[in-house]
């Protein structure tokens, strides 16, 4: 499965467009970390907690969208964005998003 | 999903023992993890994945490997520095104390503020009766809360993930 945030796939033909894939994921450390990381706000620096937290929300939404352009029988997914709302203290959310294709 | 802790234990450790041919449960269980399957084998092994332990907690190792090495990442030299810091037996140290200090402190602070409220003569049966019954449908609420992660973890393919 290609994905790409390019509108196409340079060297390969999109033959068939078939539809928005998408795939979110909200996820959030446990108490311990949420301290740790409130106590790393006064102190400043990178919040290693948080930064995991963030890298394992983006893996699970972009595996969920992969999962659900292959549902869709497709070879590549085009124009893929990210987008990041917060739904609730000390968690995250991600959404990726994008097109599913079918190629020559 | 009928397996009970310690078969599940055993279950987790052979399937993520690669045996020197891979079988034919191996080669399927990398083949959906990668997302190489045809619909309908997809389809097959799916059905599997709700019905075995093994083969189920199989897939998640494969994830668990695909997902690692495609966020594999170079350490910067503050990783470094974090996680020589990390092993100092001072730093470990603190960091064990402080969290045992403070769980115990906190614990201790409320239980007394539970038991003041519940000696509180001023306060009439039924709301120490709602009390009892708000702490405790907490209590249960997040024990089953922590049932469910701890069942999950095995299968849970995104713990590795370093940023």
């Amino acid at each position: 499965m290609i994905i790409t945030t390019c509108d196409n796939v340079p060297g390969r033909e999109i033959t068939s467009t078939l539809g928005l894939c998408r795939g979110s994921a909200i996820r959030a450390r446990h108490l311990g970390k949420d301290i740790m990381a409130s106590l790393k706000n006064m102190v400043g620096g990178e919040m290693h907690e948080y930064s995991k937290l963030l890298a394992e929300t983006r893996e699970q939404a972009l595996d969920r969208m992969i999962e659900d352009a292959r549902g869709q029988g497709a070879d590549a997914v085009v124009a893929v964005r990210y987008a990041s709302t917060s739904i609730s203290q000390g968690a995250a959310e991600f959404l990726a998003y994008g097109t599913a294709v079918k190629l020559a | 999903m009928t397996s009970s802790k310690p078969e599940l234990i055993e279950t987790l450790v052979n399937a993520t023992q690669p045996s020197p041919e891979p079988t034919e449960d191996e080669l399927l269980a990398m083949a959906y993890a990668d997302g190489e399957l045809a619909p309908e084998a997809r389809r097959e092994a799916a059905k599997r994945i709700s019905t075995e332990d093994a083969f189920a907690l199989r897939v998640a190792h494969y994830q668990r490997l695909d997902v690692t090495t495609r966020s594999a990442i170079v350490n910067e030299p503050q990783d470094t520095a974090h996680d020589k810091l990390a092993a100092e037996p001072l730093q470990r140290a603190a960091i064990g104390l402080g969290w045992m200090s403070a769980t115990l402190g906190f614990i201790a602070f409320y239980a007394w503020i539970f038991y003041e409220i519940l000696q509180n003569e001023e306060m009439t049966g039924t709301p120490k009766i709602f009390l009892l019954s708000a702490a405790g449908g907490l209590f249960l609420l997040f024990i089953s809360v922590l049932r469910n992660r701890l069942r999950e973890i095995p299968y849970d393919p995104y713990t590795d993930i370093k940023r």
